[in-house]
């Protein structure tokens, strides 16, 4: 499948607002396999190498849904993806193989001596999305462990141990909507699986954007011009899944990120119009937010040519 | 510029009853990391009545003041020698900041743009609080000229 295929767009509407975007997923997934797959696999693994402080956090109270989360991705993806996993057991021994990867984990459930990585940073090495364990506690949801590798301009170690409504401090004018939508989380089944798309652009094709490293990549902002933006300007979209574990009850919340260099979005008419749309009417504060207002008028003034070009009224 | 406070081998600490017990939480700080810490509790700073005891520090000891008041003091310890990078006022509103670059904590009695002590980046401290680590996050500061 070609990248612009599987790309999730995520405008509906022609202009942007806080909406509790979810939707049911049926069948109840928390992973997807793309045509990106291998390369971005070796990527996460390359950065949890390099920087492994970074992008896995855990606190010991999250290992029994560590384990839980092991066992479910690894059976999701021998279920769906019977030609590219397997997944079986002999007798306390569980072996996972991937046969695009070409490897085999062998382990024994619960037991940690068996695995070389606390579960959670295992199996996220065997998927492209990011993988965050929400504890639902009494008083709240926290973030009781992560593997981050692609993350929009945010700290994991930051936010490890912090609730889900202070932890979204930093939108701007969440407030309520973020309590709402917290109580949608702690009212999520067992076993079923909501998802919600979320965008911002990243400049460069670049997929791991911490916030630990800003001052390398957040630069770029300043180098769009009309004429470099099809090139070097990338909407990135975050295909956000929630999961009720059944056993821990806590959450499983996976990101797969996807990005698109602006020069395929324009081929697609009904995409360059909503996406301009979107821009365009997107609040001060937001694109101050986004950090998308250092280079807007540049970024509309190469979308309003491609609009010209392809005689689409505004 | 101000240095840590760890880099104090002895340290008077000056506090009113109100910040009794943040002066001895501070003591405590510093004595585990071995450090000679006094306290001194009195009703009043900048009532004249500690000029005494600043006079018998050793030359080069670091001094907090804690409570209502503390610029008296200061000059006071001023005028007694004391220099100003080593005089430390503990307001109410005293700030830990998290380096989003490094992830190290500095202490910060303004909420202004800092260098963070251990990677040197610009920083930002926002109101984005973390109850895990008891401290803000600070943001880099962005200098448009740099390439
Ligand atoms: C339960 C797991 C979730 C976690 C761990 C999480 C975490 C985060 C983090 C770390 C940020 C970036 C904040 C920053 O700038 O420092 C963020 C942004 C945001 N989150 Fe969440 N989030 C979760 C679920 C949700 C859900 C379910 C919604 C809405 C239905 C939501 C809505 C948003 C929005 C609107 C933003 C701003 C994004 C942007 O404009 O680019 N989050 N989230
Ligand atoms: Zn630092």
């Amino acid at each position: 499948m070609s990248s612009k295929v599987e790309f999730p767009f995520p405008f509906t509407s022609d202009h942007y607002e806080y909406t509790n975007n979810s939707s049911p997923l049926i069948p109840a997934r928390t992973v997807t396999v793309s045509s990106n797959y291998v390369e971005e696999v070796r990527l996460k693994r390359k950065l949890l190498e390099e920087n492994h402080e970074r992008c896995y956090r855990s606190l010991p109270i999250s290992l029994e849904s560590q384990w839980e989360t092991l066992l479910l991705v690894f059976r999701e993806l021998a279920t769906y993806e019977p030609e590219h996993f397997s997944f079986k057991r002999r007798g306390n021994t569980y072996v996972f193989t991937n046969h695009l990867l070409q490897e085999e984990e062998t382990f024994v459930y619960r037991d940690h001596s068996s695995i070389d990585f606390e579960p959670l940073d295992l199996v996220g090495r065997h998927v492209q999305e990011d993988l965050i364990v929400m504890g639902d506690r009494h008083d709240g949801l926290f973030l009781e462990a992560g593997q981050l590798c692609f993350p929009s301009n945010w700290s994991l170690t930051f936010v490890l141990g912090m609730e889900f409504k202070t932890i979204h401090t930093p939108v701007p004018a969440i407030a309520e909507f973020i309590e709402k939508v917290e109580r949608f989380i702690t009212r999520i089944r067992p076993n079923t699986a909501w998802e919600r798309k979320n965008w911002s652009i990243t400049i460069s094709h670049k997929l791991d954007t911490p916030l630990e490293t800003y001052s390398d990549w957040g630069k770029l902002r300043y180098h769009v011009t009309k004429e470099n933006a099809g090139e070097l300007v990338n909407l990135r979209v975050e295909v956000q899944r929630l999961f009720r574990l059944p056993v821990t009850n806590d959450i499983l919340f996976s990101i797969h990120t996807y990005l698109l260099p602006l020069n395929e979005l324009v081929a697609n008419d009904d995409w360059l119009k909503k996406f301009y749309t979107n821009v365009k009417t997107l609040p001060q504060e937001l694109a101050d937010y986004k950090g998308i207002s250092l280079y807007k008028p540049e970024l509309l003034g190469f979308l309003e040519k491609a609009l010209k070009r392809r005689k689409i009224e505004r | 510029m101000k240095k840590a406070l760890k880099t104090y081998r002895h340290v008077l600490i000056i506090s009113d009853h109100v910040h009794r017990e943040r002066a001895k939480c501070k003591q405590r700080e510093l004595q585990n990391r071995d450090r000679f810490v006094q306290l001194k509790v009195i009703s009043q700073l900048g009532d004249g009545t500690v000029e005494a005891l600043l006079s018998e520090q050793p030359i080069g000891s670091a001094l907090i003041l804690c409570g209502e008041g503390a610029l008296e003091t200061e000059r006071v310890a001023v005028s007694l020698g004391y220099a100003r990078n080593d005089i430390y006022i503990e307001t109410q509103q005293q700030m830990r900041a998290f380096c989003s670059q490094c992830h190290h904590i500095t202490s910060l009695v303004t909420h202004e743009r800092f260098v963070c002590e251990n990677c040197r980046n610009q920083l930002e401290p926002s109101e984005h609080y973390s109850s895990y680590h008891r401290a803000h996050l600070a943001y880099p500061v962005f200098i448009e000229s740099d390439d």
